[in-house]
C-alpha cells in the first residue's frame, strides 16, 4: 500500500513539467490531532507532512509518519505509537484525492470539498474534507479540520483507558506549497 | 488489633508509592532522556539518506525510533509555532533531512546560519522524500 502511495506521489511529480509547474509541494505540512475527554487532552503535532498538489489534474496526494506526530508527554506518546496506531506496522499515514471544483487562477480565497482516500492504521476509508484554498502569488495554502471515529480505522483503545481518550477526534491541517521545480 | 493497623498501613503506603510512580511517569520532563542518551548511530547527512535511497525497509528497521546524530550542512531554518524546523543538504539528490529541533534549543538555533556545518542528535522517524527527525538538539 505504501509503495502505491509513494509511485504514486512520484508519478504525479514527473509527469507534464511544462513552463509553469503544474506541482506545488510541502515538505513541512503541519497536521495536528485532538482528543478532548473530560478526564484529560491529548494533542499531537506533526510539521513534517509531504504533500504534492497537481493543478492542472486537481490532484493532492499527502503523506505523513506517524512517529512523526509529537506529543506534550512521552508517555503519551509511546502509547499511541505502540498500542493504538501501531507505527511499525503501519508507519505512515496517506491520503489520495480531487479537490473538487477547483480554479487554480482564483487570487485569494475559495473553499473547497477535497474527495479521496484516507489511509491510517492501514485502515482506507473515503474520505471527504471541506478544505480552505489560498492563493498568493506563487503560493497555496490549504487548510481545514475534520472529524474521525477512531473506530472508523480500527484503532483499538485498552477498556481501561476508554474514558481518558475521545471516541471522535479533531484533525486540523495547514499545508504551504510553493512551486515544485527540479 | 495491631496486625489490622499494620495492614491499613501497608496498603495506604501500596497506594502511595503506585500513585507516585505513576504521576512521575506521566509528568517527567519530556524527552529528557535524549540528552543523556549515548547515539546509537553516527554519521553524515549524506550518508543517511544514501541507506534510506538504496533499501527504504531496511534503513528504517535499522533508524527509526533510534537516537541518531547527524552531520551536514544547513539548507533551511524555519520556526513553527514554538518550535524551529532545520533542514540539511542532502547529496546531490534532492533528498534532505528535516530536523524538528526541541522548544530548549530555541535560543541556540536562533545563532545558526544557512550554510554553517552543524551536528545534532534526535530521533529517526523515516523517509518520505527527506529523512524525518524530531525531538532534535545540537551537539556542540
Amino acid at each position: 500500500m505504501n509503495k502505491t502511495i509513494t509511485l504514486i506521489l512520484i508519478l504525479i511529480v514527473r509527469i507534464g513539467c511544462a513552463q509553469e509547474p503544474d506541482q506545488y509541494i510541502t515538505r513541512q505540512g503541519q497536521a495536528s490531532f485532538f482528543s478532548y475527554t473530560s478526564v484529560e487532552n491529548i494533542q499531537a503535532t506533526n510539521n513534517q507532512v509531504l504533500s504534492i498538489i497537481d493543478l492542472s489534474k486537481k490532484e493532492i496526494a499527502v503523506s505523513m509518519l506517524m512517529r512523526a506526530f509529537v506529543f506534550e508527554k512521552s508517555l503519551m506518546e509511546e502509547h499511541f505509537n505502540e498500542s493504538y496506531i501501531e507505527s511499525d506496522i503501519y508507519p505512515k499515514a496517506t491520503f489520495q484525492g480531487q479537490i473538487q471544483d477547483f480554479d487554480p487562477s482564483i487570487n485569494g480565497e475559495q473553499t473547497r470539498i477535497v474527495k479521496g482516500q484516507l489511509t491510517i492504521h492501514g485502515v482506507t476509508r473515503e474520505t471527504e474534507i471541506k478544505t480552505k484554498i489560498e492563493k498568493t502569488g506563487r503560493t497555496y495554502v490549504l487548510s481545514g479540520d475534520f472529524e474521525l471515529r477512531i473506530k472508523d480505522y480500527e484503532i483499538k483503545v485498552p477498556p481501561i483507558l476508554a474514558r481518558n481518550i475521545a471516541k471522535t477526534i479533531s484533525v486540523t491541517f495547514s499545508f504551504k506549497y510553493i512551486p515544485y521545480e527540479k | 488489633m495491631a496486625s489490622r493497623k499494620l495492614k491499613i498501613t501497608l496498603i495506604a503506603l501500596v497506594f502511595l508509592v503506585g500513585g507516585i510512580t505513576i504521576y512521575l511517569l506521566y509528568n517527567s520532563k519530556p524527552y529528557a532522556h535524549i540528552r543523556r542518551a549515548e547515539a546509537t548511530y553516527i554519521l553524515s547527512a549524506g550518508n543517511l539518506i544514501a541507506d534510506y535511497d538504496k533499501d527504504e525497509a531496511l534503513a528504517n528497521k535499522k533508524y527509526s525510533e533510534s537516537i541518531i546524530e547527524v552531520s551536514g550542512r544547513i539548507s533551511e531554518i524555519k520556526k513553527v509555532m514554538e518550535y524551529h524546523v532545520i533542514s540539511l543538504y542532502g547529496n546531490e539528490t534532492e533528498s534532505g533531512i528535516i530536523c524538528h529541533m526541541l522548544p530548549e534549543e530555541n535560543s541556540k538555533v536562533t545563532r545558526l546560519q544557512k550554510e554553517q556545518q552543524i551536528t545534532l542528535k534526535g530521533v529517526c522517524t523515516g523517509y518520505l522524500i527527506d529523512v524525518m527527525m524530531i525531538k532534535c538538539i545540537l551537539k556542540d
